[in-house]
């Protein structure tokens, strides 16, 4: 019995250790590959805990192992776009000034309850009075509705130009922007690409940049 | 960058312990066991039962010493069934059972192959 105890307060100590190494982000389960981790997380540290035959050594290992693949993965997606892209998705619009995206729609196996659903849930009783309705990586509904400032309406949400020094070509192809007027705003303020943390065009074509 | 640094080092150093373990206990301690298994089995099929007692005990003092680092790495129960086999060897040979000592050599150097082969990395293994 005293065993069961003890080990418990191992592998809690031990997975307590690798939550803090993998950081913040775990807690919130912000995308797919933090979910995955920590149902994984949960079984294995119960594994040894239950099986007194077993040797704690190989709910270490396993535990190393994931926390090390989370670690990993997190530091590629931070760094790259394309892995980002194929590990965690990009962001999906529904419903643009309101017209469905019933592809998408399909797709995310979404139907039409549960868009309205998140609507209600948010505060949003009717389509017409929202703008964009976007399906973000983590599985949340983000609704853009032309409240704040009131009166005004969004005409379409800001595209990202440039993630940590990167800039995304497809972005430009997808909603036609231009090139050119993005290196002259560059060039204007003096900056360039791998100085910028984050870029985006707003509505007004403006493009705006944050140093890094 | 300092995370993946700080898991891959907790990984590298688990590995490192494991695989210390696998070469320097594992293999060499599987393999001495089943050759000197065997020659046991000679000397009883010979009847020098006096030696083979002698030798089951060198082999027995051994076994206590290897228990003690393998309960770290491998399956308790894995280990139990070793040492149950041994006591139940030490005890055939004292009372001269033929029959019953060669059954056990043979299922000693059964567990002694089977922890061998779990531990090694294979395909088998792994699916």
């Amino acid at each position: 019995m005293i065993i069961v105890v003890i080990r418990a307060i191992v592998l809690y100590a031990a997975l307590m250790v690798s939550m803090r190494i993998m950081g913040k982000g775990e807690l919130g389960e912000l995308q797919p590959h933090d979910l995955v981790v920590s149902l994984m997380l949960a079984e294995l540290a119960v594994m040894p805990m239950e099986d007194l035959g077993a040797p704690l050594m190989h709910g270490f290992i396993a535990i190393a192992t994931i926390m090390f693949l989370q670690c990993f993965i997190s530091y590629i997606t931070l760094k790259s776009n394309y892995a980002r892209k194929f590990i965690c998705g990009a962001p999906t619009i529904i419903i643009d000034h309101g017209k469905f995206n019933a592809k998408e729609m399909n797709k995310l196996r979404i139907n039409m309850n549960d868009v309205l659903g998140q609507m209600r849930l948010k505060g949003y009783c009717s389509i017409e009075n929202i703008d964009y309705i976007i399906m973000e990586t983590n599985g949340e509904m983000s609704i853009i509705a032309p409240d704040d400032p009131p009166g005004t309406k969004c005409k379409r949400i800001p595209v990202t130009t440039i993630v940590d020094g990167k800039i995304l070509h497809g972005n430009f192809k997808k909603y036609k922007l231009s090139y050119e007027d993005f290196e002259k705003e560059l060039k204007k303020k003096k900056l360039k690409t791998k100085q910028v943390l984050y870029g985006f065009v707003d509505e007004n074509e403006k493009f705006v940049f944050y140093k890094r | 960058m300092k995370m993946v640094a700080t898991s891959l080092i907790v990984l590298l150093i688990l590995i490192g312990v494991w695989i210390w373990f696998h070469f320097t206990s594992i293999e060499p301690v599987t393999s001495f066991y089943y050759e000197k298994l065997a020659e046991l089995s000679d000397l009883i099929d010979d009847d020098q039962w006096r030696r083979a007692g002698a030798d089951m005990q060198i082999y027995h003092d051994k076994w206590d010493d290897t228990r003690n680092l393998w309960v770290y790495f491998i399956n308790q129960n894995d280990v139990d069934s070793i040492d149950s086999s041994i006591k139940k060897l030490v005890s055939f040979i004292k009372n001269q059972d033929k029959t019953m000592a060669q059954a056990e050599i043979e299922h000693l150097r059964v567990l002694f192959n089977v922890i061998k082969e779990n531990e090694c990395l294979s395909l088998e293994n792994i699916m």
